[in-house]
């Protein structure tokens, strides 16, 4: 056999090899891609635990194909794809960025493929329908929500003679809390404080969000523009000013993952319900309360993940996304235990795995709160309002106000420019 | 009977030998090129067009001439970046060249341990970003750092909000970062000193030199080279400083950590507008270039 033709059998044979299994697949399954911002090991782990279980399950020979992205990376690889014309079948992420991408025309409208496929939303909150809808048109099916609440070290709330059964429930309680757990050594150093407070970051912004609205505030005014500059703007940024210099407070960053909180440094920390696995698995003693009411109204700050279908060439794939997207709406007990966020579809909620995991004491504030959880508006521009980065108006003026470098008033009317600013720009 | 070989024919010989050698050069740098032509070069020149359109990545470019270029520099947060990254390259810059190579004159020595010496200095090197700003921000933390608890011990009270000050955030991601990369330069200066023969000291010494004299008339002089290619780079990766700053304070508090690769970047994957992000980056890239220009010719090197 001449040399040649025995390379040639080689080479066909090869890519023999390496197609078959790929025509196989696509003969007895169908893929679903599928884009995620749920990261870290843990998280990106459990979640394909369960997307392993739809994919032995389903009997429709549908195949998810998970990619785990950071959120901010989410984001741009959504852009990038679409722009591409290659994104990916379903995404899942928050509710406030699907405005800004639909749009961009990114989403799909998917009132006709929920109808098809079964999607049953009754029983959720008709404020958290209101929410996935634009213009009337479903475009993102809510999967959870993820307020913010109140933790607190059980073992310090003893110590400093507290009842850990009686979580506080407004300002006046929360500060007596604070001051009863910061301690100060002979030479006047802190060495317990009473709250982990940061100046900045999400947990800055998200405090900021929550007593805007518990004073009776919003972000937008009906003009379309800011109305940080509002009464109870001032209040809710005069009050976080006097928590920082009342001495009960870490001063945290806001960012990183080490905070005196989680050091057993002190004893209480706004956050939410994601942080139950970390502390549990740290061996923390701790508790769970609803937010506090410091203004006039209760209110927490929340966002929720929702799952959405993206545009396509073909809509082949559609119903099968669709199909995805409902088992996974309906089997939100695991990923919500796991990664600490709570369910909105009443079947996920009463999915013993939910109902009876040792867990559930943790999350129960959870659950109570979603009644005076308030999201950030989702408006087209919200990645760039609320972006966490250096250019954002609205952390630069909490963090100068905090510091003492602005005053409330000039905080809160810079806050307000550069956001008119970002809403104007063309 | 033997050929003679005329000089027209000897000529045309080397003349191909020369170009197979150059086809040869171009064989082994062809896999370089085409990666550098595919993922630098053609990105630069439409980063360039880019920044003469309006982009939001999905769609088509639309013309916008030199408005992204007077937006830019209209913008009290650009110019702000700009300053913050020049504070930054001052802050960083200087210590990661001095220290460099004071550090490759220490483990140069004929030393005991010399080896493990080496090792241990260049090991932060190896480190990703991503796993030095978590660490120094934990280092650096205001209520449980382990900086503030040694400062603590030796009576600095209250702590010092390391990143959460804007007097103190940029001082630290610069320590942060001469801690990182400044074995890189070292590694540069070591080999640059292992390059200077050594007939050169013991002329110096025969002259009569001692160790300074030595070190300012012979190793200093020697390492021009090294130095027009360490200082320039040292100062471009400066200007262009990003990861640190992402992982440990996104350009805060109060954006006093905002430099301009993270602004090109906010502009681009948070904002979208490849317009304005691709024009930053043109004006970065003429601000590296001029100060690349200027200390090459200081130096004598251009």
């Amino acid at each position: 056999m001449a040399k040649d033709s025995l390379l040639k059998i080689v080479v066909v044979a090869l890519a023999a090899l390496l197609l078959l299994p790929g025509a196989a697949l696509a003969q007895d399954s169908t893929a679903v891609t599928l884009m995620h911002g749920w990261t870290g090991a843990d998280n990106t782990e459990m979640l394909n635990t369960v997307f392993d279980r739809f994919n032995m399950d389903n009997e429709d020979g549908l195949v998810i194909e998970p990619t785990a992205l950071q959120w901010d990376d989410l984001f741009t690889q959504l852009t990038l794809t679409a722009a591409a014309g290659n994104p990916p079948d379903v995404v899942m992420f928050h509710n406030t960025e699907v405005t800004e991408f639909v749009r961009k025309g990114v989403l799909l409208p998917v009132d006709d493929l929920m109808a098809a496929a079964g999607v049953d939303l009754t029983g959720v909150p008709q404020n958290i329908i209101e929410l996935s809808k634009i213009d009337g048109e479903f475009y993102c099916l809510p999967g959870d929500l993820h307020p913010m609440n109140l933790y607190y070290n059980v073992d310090l709330v003893e110590a400093a003679g507290l009842d850990p059964d009686s979580p506080p429930t407004t300002g006046e309680e929360f500060m007596a809390w604070a001051e009863a757990m910061t301690i100060t050594d002979d030479d006047g150093v802190v060495t317990q404080y009473g709250v982990d407070q940061y100046t900045g970051g999400a947990l800055g912004r998200w405090f900021f969000h929550t007593l805007l609205y518990q004073f009776g505030g919003s972000w937008l005014g009906e003009d379309g523009l800011a109305a940080v500059d509002s009464e109870a703007a001032h209040r809710a940024l005069q009050y976080m000013v006097e928590l920082q210099d009342s001495g009960v407070s870490s001063r945290g960053t806001g960012f990183g993952d080490i905070g005196a909180f989680d050091a057993g440094r002190a004893g209480m920390i706004m956050v939410g319900p994601w942080m139950v696995n970390s502390y549990v698995t740290r061996g923390m003693n701790f508790g769970s309360a609803v937010m506090p009411t410091f203004g006039d109204v209760p209110a927490t700050w929340t966002n929720t993940h929702c799952l959405a279908l993206t545009v396509q060439d073909s809509d082949e794939n559609y119903l099968n996304s669709m199909k995805v997207i409902k088992w996974f709406l309906e089997n939100y007990a695991e990923p919500g235990i796991k990664v600490g966020i709570v369910p909105v579809l009443p079947v996920a909620l009463a999915d013993p795995y939910w109902t009876d995991h040792a867990y559930a004491q943790y999350y129960a504030p959870f659950v109570e709160s979603l009644a005076i959880s308030v999201m950030e508006p989702a408006i087209e521009k919200y990645t760039s309002v609320f972006s966490f980065g250096g250019q954002s108006p609205l952390l630069r003026n909490l963090e100068a106000a905090q510091a003492g470098d602005k005053t409330v008033e000039e905080a809160l009317a810079d806050m307000k420019a550069g956001i008119d600013e970002l809403l104007l720009d063309e | 009977m033997s050929s003679a070989t005329t000089p027209k024919e000897k000529r045309a010989t080397s003349s191909w030998n020369s170009i197979k050698n150059d086809l040869i050069a171009y064989a082994f740098m062809a896999p370089y090129l085409f990666l550098f032509i595919v993922f630098l070069l053609l990105p630069a020149f439409v980063g360039v067009y880019a920044s003469f359109t309006k982009w939001g990545i999905i769609g088509e470019p639309k013309w916008r001439g030199l408005r992204n270029y007077t937006k830019l520099l209209n913008s009290e947060i650009f110019i702000e970046s700009l300053q913050n990254t020049l504070y930054f390259v001052v802050l960083a810059a200087i210590p990661l060249i001095v220290l460099g190579f004071l550090l490759a004159l220490l483990v140069n020595q004929k030393l005991r341990g010399r080896n493990i010496t080496r090792a241990i200095v260049f090991l932060p090197h190896v480190v990703s970003v991503a796993a030095v700003g978590i660490i120094f921000q934990w280092i650096l933390e205001r209520s449980v750092g382990l900086l503030n608890y040694y400062l603590g011990l030796l009576g600095v009270y209250p702590p010092i909000n390391w990143l959460g000050d804007p007097d103190s955030a940029m001082p630290a991601i610069a320590i942060t970062t001469i801690w990182w990369t400044v074995n890189g330069n070292m590694i540069i200066y070591l080999a640059g000193l292992q390059d200077i023969p050594e007939d050169l000291y013991e002329a110096a010494k025969i002259d009569g030199a001692g160790r300074w004299q030595e070190l300012r008339f012979v190793t200093i002089p020697m390492l021009m080279p090294v130095n027009a290619f360490v200082i320039p780079l040292t100062v471009i990766a400066c200007w262009r400083v990003f990861g640190q700053v992402f992982v440990m304070t996104r350009g805060g508090p109060q954006g006093s950590t905002f430099t301009v690769a993270q602004f090109i970047y906010e502009t681009a994957f948070v904002k979208f507008d490849m317009g304005v992000a691709s024009a930053a980056g043109v004006i970065l890239m003429l601000i590296t270039l001029s100060f690349t220009i200027v200390q090459l010719r200081a130096m004598k090197v251009i």
